[in-house]
């Protein structure tokens, strides 16, 4: 008998291991939830094992089914690399440059402002959570993304540092929290709910605040709310729902709202704390690309820094 | 396939949708340098590898194929890099498809439910002694009672559930294995000979308990066969007997031998799931001796 599997089943199959709800599932592929049975069920009838132990609490892997992942995770993998490659030749015939981008306001600004300058030359790709891997194979050309103190990027990755800034920058509303400007002391923050924005807007960030915390003063701070989006949690700020907490100099990112009052502090800990980068494949021979990574950095330095 | 709810954001839809179909045959005709030859190779028809290259040279949004002077096929610039890139991604795949074989190789789980009362007796484990569907897995036997057995089925807690019972299942292919005999007892419990036929039980003072479902199918074959004006009851009714009556259940005793033609009975059937992996499951369960 021979084996009929293909891509978008094995990519559905992932997912549902990932998530173990088929309406997530369904969600996150496009799909409905008796679709998702469906091919599941088909997938499991073409191996001829019985992957997942469905429960009203959701899908399990069976041992088959944990056996099974790894390799098909592989399959999924080299899936998302050659499709990233047909994406980056089809860029190359018509010589655009896809740039990758974070949530960072910085982002946010030069994606309206820089995209309109390159005309038609660049477009614009929200990056994923393994934007570095998706680099390499080639669904983004260049990237740009904010990070907190360093990380370990990947063998061939080149990156460019366009703006540093030192410390955190913590911003409150003082109708709802009696902080002084003059007289902070950081350890007061730690029993309010504490808005810091998730790696999508500043890699690293968030789980170093927590690690600080833990490691400095003993106790955690007492709720912890992520955001993807900075001036979201200015707002939340500005409405009193916590205290925003957020790497290098957040004065000019806090959008319309004024009302919030805020300090810096750890900028002797921290000199290089918060970095704006570029990044690109070490090895990129495109000229277009590099153009777009060289105009991009110029931009950014003279817009930021 | 229909999408649910087009606001959600989706990774399917921002990707191009290469099939394997696609690129093998894509690879086939780089290979043969035509539609005609890589159809050959593949098992396939020219109109069709010719279709799957055209679907892929879309997707790719380029010419991948260039016409040499004698009509042959060659791949373009685009079309080398293509195929080196799709390199790794078919060995990956060919790597899924040997993994596959060996988790079949080490034998695969196979789990066997039953109510509480096959684990009671040696019923469950006389019957299974040669069945040979246990040489290609590894058995494991779970203790399920039938109030949750289509339950445990659909959600794959079980892989094939015996139980006794007569006919077909709307949801789960059904295996009829063995026919059951009757035992005969009289009010008190006391074991009474059972007679030769149906039409000799006693009108009007016999009762079949309902071991499973198709109970009335089988006392309708009961009246078919001569007997007259019995009934279908239950444990908890066993105890509201009138004088004189006799009380048929189905013996699951070890040793029992398969129902005499004569009576229609309950049959120790296998249940599973209509589209259940294990594809050899009926043909096992159908070929184990009545």
């Amino acid at each position: 008998m021979r084996m009929e599997l293909d891509f978008d089943i094995l990519l559905v199959f992932r997912t549902l291991a990932e998530t173990r709800s088929f309406t997530e599932t369904g969600k996150i592929r496009g799909l409905s939830q008796p679709a998702i049975s469906q091919l599941v069920a088909d997938l499991e009838a073409r191996t001829g094992l019985v992957l997942f132990e469905r429960s009203d609490a959701g899908a399990t892997l069976t041992p088959d089914g944990k056996e099974f992942l790894a390799s098909a995770s592989a399959v999924c993998e080299a899936y998302q690399d050659f499709l990233d490659s047909i994406a980056a030749m089809g860029r190359r015939g018509n010589r655009k440059v896809c740039i990758g981008v974070d949530k960072s306001w910085f982002s946010n600004r030069m994606r309206n402002d820089f995209g309109v300058r390159m005309d038609a030359a660049v477009e614009f790709s929200d990056l994923s959570a393994d934007w570095p891997a998706r680099l390499l194979s080639g669904k983004y050309d260049v990237a740009i993304a904010a990070r907190f103190m360093t990380w370990e990027f990947p063998a061939g990755i080149e990156e460019a540092v366009v703006l540093v800034e030192k410390g955190i920058s913590v911003a409150w509303n003082p109708v709802f929290y009696p902080f002084s400007e003059h007289d902070f002391q950081f350890p007061d923050i730690l029993g309010i709910s504490l808005l810091v924005p998730n790696c999508n807007v500043s890699r690293g960030f968030a789980s170093a605040v927590r690690l600080w915390c833990k490691h400095a003063y003993g106790p955690q701070p007492l709720n912890v709310i992520e955001f993807g989006d900075e001036g979201a949690a200015a707002a939340a700020a500005a409405a009193g729902l916590g205290v925003l907490l957020a790497p290098g100099n957040v004065s000019r990112r806090l959008g319309d709202c004024t009302n919030l009052r805020h300090v810096k502090t750890f900028e002797f800990l921290l000199p290089e704390g918060f970095a704006l980068c570029i990044y690109c494949r070490a090895t990129e021979k495109n000229r277009e690309i590099q153009a777009a990574a060289a105009a991009l950095a110029k931009y950014c330095r003279a817009e930021f820094a | 396939m229909k999408v649910k709810n087009p606001d959600v954001a989706v990774e399917s839809q921002d990707v191009p949708k290469v099939t394997i179909r696609q690129l093998e045959a894509f690879s086939a005709v780089c290979q043969e340098g035509s539609y005609q030859n890589a159809a050959i190779e593949l098992g396939s028809n020219r109109t069709t590898v010719r279709r799957h290259c055209m679907d892929f040279e879309k997707i790719v949004g380029r010419d991948l194929l260039e016409t040499g002077a004698d009509g042959s096929l060659h791949p373009g610039a685009l079309a080398v890099e293509l195929l080196a890139k799709a390199g790794p991604l078919c060995r990956a795949m060919h790597l899924l498809k040997v993994r596959v074989k060996e988790l079949h190789g080490k034998r695969r789980i196979l789990r066997l439910g039953a109510a509480g009362r096959f684990f009671q007796s040696n019923v469950l484990s006389h019957f299974l002694r040669d069945l040979p569907i246990l040489n290609g897995f590894r058995p494991c036997f779970v203790m399920i009672e039938p109030r949750d057995a289509a339950k445990a089925i659909i959600q794959g807690a079980c892989d094939v559930y015996f139980r006794l019972g007569r006919g077909a299942e709307k949801r789960f292919e059904v295996i009829e294995m063995k026919r059951v005999p009757w035992q005969m007892s009289d009010c008190d419990g006391l074991p009474v000979r059972l007679p030769d036929q149906p039409s000799e039980l006693p009108a009007g003072k016999w009762r079949i308990l309902e071991e499973g479902p198709g109970a009335q199918e089988i006392l309708a074959g009961f009246h078919a066969a001569g007997a007259r004006d019995g009934r279908v009851t239950t444990v908890e009714k066993q105890g509201e007997l009138p004088a004189g009556s006799v009380f048929l259940r189905c013996d699951t005793g070890e040793g029992a031998r398969s129902a005499p033609d004569a009576w229609p009975c309950f049959n120790f059937q296998a249940l599973f799931r209509k589209n259940h992996p294990y594809q050899e499951l009926r043909g096992f369960l159908a070929g184990v001796p009545k």
